[in-house]
């Protein structure tokens, strides 16, 4: 790294010989030492205690009914949210042709790796959630043509949520391709793995035909990720959410979920990359810099945030008819008061805060601590909107919601299970993950060098960034 | 390679300055023909207020006609100025240099209007601004803060005086420029609204951080202002149709498609107005394109949200009214054309590289959204209007009167006609951008290409 | 002992530099630099400016958020007529005009703040300046005692200046 002083900044930039840069990160994994470790045990031990939990739901309440199931949705949707919603800090730089994303992006795609465990457990709360009949849906069931279209809404949530999945692992690899032809090419591990890395290399030999077609790809899986990603979200949150209260026509509700899913993943990126740069001993190529442009966009997500809420409530406040002012106690000013209130700390009061100031910005621990402050918002927003949705007494029949309940809808032991299970079942996920995928995508930098210099603008030392077509 | 100015300081004052510095006869003629018009429009307003109302086309159940369409177009058309302007400054984004001025300039006269709309469109409007204004003091009542047509001037009232002052200030060196060139009452204007600018350090400085700051300040003014103007419609519950939670972001991110839409038509005009493909080249319709990419395709995810909702519950009105927008004569016509012009034409041609670096298919491509935008707004008022309520005995049906389609004309005249007197008295392309993009620029040599690099204050 | 200002007006930035750095050498380091052209701060070699302009925008939000209050809530306290079946102070509404006058005075004393820490207006003459600023010149400019005005002016001379031009300060 360079460090230029000028009259009052130091300019980080990464210079390093190409093939120390691949020794460094291609030989990262095998430096994580006991803390690793030790974070592996623990959410090992928690993702199994999860499975236990999960166990005795089934015992205690099987699938005929979905208000047991929760929880267990509310952590689903939380997970989904931010895992899904990361990949989009690898996907907006390329296409923005931003250099910055460079040390982030396979960070930031990693997390799509943890929706192969959504898709399992999917399955259960597929089984939980009732038909659509009788109540309001985006499917086109019971009013208009019988059952249209056939299976909904499992069937097409399933092949949405499959979609994504798919799209996204689809998204790492071909990102990851160049990383692991140089990685069977530097044949640091021998045998099966530098065969495995030779089979996922995909015969990448680094001509411009094949360079072109991996940028194409970029482009054109990112897109249909942003399209597939924004889409299941908005479908996830009608039918686990919207869809079981009856009378509430929420047209915002959707979007505004998905931003808080883009807003929980940009913190999510953030907390790991501040995670690797101090205990990975990344410095060298997570830099100030990442943080400054990633805290940018999470302040202008949590305004949004902000006002994507606010644009739902002002019409409901002023509609003022029975439904509208039943769903205002039931999501924000009755028995979920409390959760609603620190969503709002949570989730915009203290990401404004601290992110208007330029200094916290510009620094690795301010945006990263926002992020951290996000992602806990994020689950008790989750917790409070499917576990509200999912309390109601008239079973989600009918088109006018007539009472709300007078107490939250509190967890089991088996939910309390479940839920940590989950979230650490993430991580778990995550962390075998960085064993065997470098964490940061080598030729990136390695491209990114090529672009970024410094030089000096009479007495003024500056970066120089490369805009290439 | 992407195309850089090869330019002299020099030679940049006198290009980007020749419309100020030159008389010329176009201008004149485009004036008159403005002027004409916009009088016109004036003796069509003459005629309303003398005889009332009744001339325009509205009629109990449609009561918003054409003038509030246009009201909600115009606001629409102010969104690109703050778009481009200030999400870019704050992105440090290169290519915004030759198109912030415009759009600034685009919102403020599209802007000042719209305002003007709600005004005509009340009849007797020195018996009515007392909505606005409490002069009627004698009957002891203060304009009802509860209602958003209260919320509608004071949001108007704060993105235009905060967007002229933008102008204004960020428009300062410039016009130091104009007094060190000029002569005469002209030098004598320039030197009183240059404020005595010298361009040192200090002032610079305080420029370009004016500049971000106030970016950063004027963005969540513009989000709030079609957010509120979206909220005329979306806080009622007595017109199907308009009830809907999404609006505000619909609203906004359809006005940031129709505005940057007008931003490139505008920046085409300039370019072969003035022959200034040195400073406006395929490389700037490029970068808006794609922008344009991504807002259209936001902006149809909350159309098909929307339209969606109005199936989400099936209840009878509100199927009626999207029966109206979509399924019958002449909604279905207009539909098709809105939805053909506003995204499935331009957007399939503008994932085309050669379509995108061509001024002229992007300034025609953009008129289409215009076209497109506009019957939007109308597609969204007038239906839902006409089947106000599920009750058929009470629909209706519309029709502009002369009166109503001249006023519209007229408004596209008045702001045709602030751009062109702008135009002409200060420099619509910021010079001092373009200089420091010159003096920004770098090139870094790998093997035997130059890339075209860029000085970067972090 | 009177203090004289000089402006040395120099056709190329290297020229500039160059004066700039023969002034910091001679112990003048409080010079200014006049151009067209936003230059990044530092690029001359210039003290960096110090401005409380941050102030402003605090100041100007702390005032329109009170106007604003007073205009919401006062009027409605003074007149109350209940309409639509709000409440008298129906905080959403307050809030969406609060939020309107506080952007409004945040934004009017930014530009406030901009005009007062350039020192601007100065409807005077300008003083020193030269027109060809804004053709591309660089100006340098630095207040010294009248004794040393022949030193200075040939220190800018020496440095390819086209023009120098002395005031009284």
């Amino acid at each position: 790294m360079t460090n230029g002083h000028g009259s009052h900044h130091v300019i980080e930039i990464t210079e390093k010989p190409p093939l120390e840069v691949n020794n460094e990160l291609f030989g990262w994994s095998s430096t994580l030492g006991s803390k690793y470790r030790l974070a592996i045990g623990i959410t090992g031990i928690l993702f199994l205690l999860g499975i236990v939990g999960f166990i005795m739901k089934v015992q205690q309440n099987g699938f005929s009914d979905y208000v047991p199931w929760a929880y267990l949705t509310a952590a689903f949707g939380f997970v989904m949210l931010f895992a899904m919603s990361a990949p989009m800090l690898a996907i907006v730089p390329r296409l923005a042709r931003g250099h910055w994303g460079r040390p982030i992006s396979r960070i930031a795609e990693l997390w799509a790796l943890i929706g192969i465990l959504l898709l399992i457990v999917m399955i259960p709360l597929l089984l939980a959630l009732p038909e659509a009949d009788g109540r309001n849906t985006f499917w086109f069931v019971d009013k208009y043509r019988e059952g249209w279209p056939p299976g909904a809404p499992h069937v097409w949530l399933a092949l949405l949520m499959v979609g994504l999945v798919v799209n996204g692992i689809a998204l790492l690899w071909t990102a990851a391709i160049p990383d692991f032809a140089a990685i069977r090419d530097k044949s640091i591990s021998s045998g099966k793995s530098a065969k495995l890395y030779g089979k996922l290399a995909l015969g990448w030999r680094g001509t411009k035909r094949q360079w072109r077609s991996l940028r194409a790809s970029h482009g054109v899986l990112g897109a249909l990720y942003f399209a597939t990603m924004v889409w299941s979200q908005t479908m996830i949150n009608y039918d686990f959410s919207q869809s079981l209260i009856p009378g509430m026509r929420d047209s915002i509700f959707p979007a505004w979920y998905v931003i808080s899913g883009l807003q929980s993943g940009v913190g999510l990126v953030l907390v790991t990359a501040y995670i690797a740069r101090k205990f990975g001993n990344l410095q060298d190529y997570i830099h100030v810099n990442q943080f400054w442009s990633a805290s940018k966009i999470l302040l202008a997500l949590s305004l949004l945030w902000a006002y994507f809420w606010w644009s739902g409530f002002i019409v409901y406040w002023y509609g003022k008819t029975e439904t509208e002012k039943n769903i205002i106690d039931l999501f924000w000013f009755g028995a979920y008061k409390p959760m609603f209130i620190l969503n709002m700390l949570l989730n915009f009061f203290i990401p404004l805060i601290f992110l208007m100031w330029n200094r916290v910005r510009k620094s690795d621990w301010g945006p990263a601590f926002v992020g951290f402050i996000v992602i806990l918002g994020s689950l008790v927003n989750c917790i409070r909107i499917f576990t509200a949705a999912f309390s109601l007494p008239d079973r989600a029949i009918g088109h006018q919601l007539h009472t709300v309940p007078e107490s939250i809808m509190k967890p089991d032991l088996p939910d309390v299970l479940m839920v940590s299970g989950i979230i650490s079942g993430a991580i778990l996920l995550y962390l075998i993950a960085i064993r065997y995928i470098p964490i940061i995508s080598a030729w990136e930098i390695r491209e990114g060098m090529l672009y970024q210099t410094v030089r000096y603008l009479h007495k003024l030392p500056l970066k120089v960034i490369g805009k290439p077509d | 390679m992407q195309q850089r100015v090869q330019k002299t300081e020099r030679e940049i004052n006198r290009d980007l300055l020749r419309p100020n510095l030159t008389l010329q006869l176009r201008f004149f003629v485009v004036v008159g023909v403005c002027a004409t018009i916009v009088a016109m429009a004036g003796g069509a307003l003459a005629y309303a207020i003398i005889k009332g109302v009744g001339v325009y086309g509205v009629n109990r159940p449609v009561m918003w006609g054409f003038i509030i369409v246009n009201f909600v177009f115009w606001v629409g058309i102010s969104h690109a100025g703050v778009m481009l302007s200030a999400i870019l400054r704050l992105a440090q984004a290169e290519w915004r240099r030759p198109a912030t001025r415009a759009a600034e300039v685009l919102t403020m006269f599209a802007l000042g209007t719209a305002a003007l709309h709600p005004v005509l469109h009340t009849g007797r409007q020195w018996r009515t601004l007392y909505w606005v204004f409490p002069y009627d003091f004698g009957r002891g009542i203060w304009p009802d803060i509860r209602s958003p047509f209260v919320w509608d001037p004071s949001a108007i009232f704060t993105y235009l005086s905060g967007t002229i002052m933008f102008v204004f200030i960020l428009l300062v060196p410039d016009i130091a420029v104009l007094r060190d060139r000029t002569t005469g009452i002209m030098h004598k204007v320039y030197t009183v609204a240059a404020l005595g600018w010298r361009g040192n350090s200090k002032q610079w400085q305080l420029q370009l951080l004016a500049g971000i700051l106030l970016s950063a300040l004027i963005l969540p003014v513009f989000v709030s202002v079609h957010s509120i103007v979206s909220w005329d419609f979306a806080v009622a519950i007595a017109v199907e149709g308009w009830h809907a939670t999404i609006f505000a972001p619909y609203f906004v991110i359809g006005a940031v498609h129709s505005g940057v839409a007008s931003v490139i038509t505008f920046l085409a005009i300039l370019r072969w107005v003035f022959r200034w493909e040195d400073y406006i080249r395929p490389t700037h319709f490029d970068a808006l394109a794609r922008l344009m990419v991504i807002v259209a395709t936001g902006w149809f995810y909350f159309l098909v949200i929307d339209f969606g909702m109005g199936f989400y519950t099936g209840e009878p009105g509100e199927i009626a009214v999207r029966y109206a927008q979509m399924g019958e004569w002449p909604g279905n016509m207009l539909f098709i054309i809105f939805i053909t012009t506003g995204y499935f034409l331009p957007i399939p041609l503008w994932l085309l590289k050669n379509v995108r670096q061509s001024p002229m298919l992007m300034f025609w491509s953009s008129l289409f959204v215009n076209i497109g935008m506009w019957l939007e707004r109308y597609i969204l008022i007038i239906p839902s209007l006409e089947r106000k309520q599920s009750l058929t005995f009470t629909w209706g049906h519309y029709a502009p009167s002369p009166i109503e389609v001249m006023l519209v004309i007229g408004s596209f005249a008045l702001v045709t006609l602030g751009l062109v007197t702008f135009c002409k008295f200060f420099p619509i392309i910021p010079m001092y951008d373009v200089k420091e993009g010159k003096v920004l620029e770098q090139v870094i040599r790998i093997g035997k290409i130059n890339v075209p690099a860029v000085f970067r204050e972090e | 002992m009177t203090n004289k200002s000089l402006l040395g007006v120099f056709q190329e930035v290297d020229e500039a530099v160059a004066a700039a750095d023969s002034l910091k050498e001679k112990g003048i380091d409080d010079f200014e630099v006049l151009s067209s052209t936003p230059y990044p701060e530092g690029v001359f070699g210039e003290k960096p400016s110090h401005h409380k302009l941050y102030v402003f925008p605090f100041i100007g939000a702390l005032l329109g958020f009170s106007v604003a209050i007073l205009i919401t809530a006062g009027t409605q306290m003074a007149y109350p007529l209940v309409t639509g079946g709000k409440p008298l102070l129906a905080l959403p509404s307050m809030f969406i005009i609060c939020y309107e006058g506080t952007m409004l005075g945040a934004i009017l004393f930014t530009i406030i703040g901009v005009v007062f820490e350039s020192r601007l207006p100065r409807l005077g003459k300008l003083e020193p300046y030269d027109t060809k600023i804004t053709e591309g010149y660089i100006g340098i400019g630095v207040t010294v005692p009248e004794d040393d005005v022949d030193k200075i002016s040939n220190l800018f001379k020496e440095a390819n200046a086209t023009d120098v031009h002395v005031e009284a300060t």
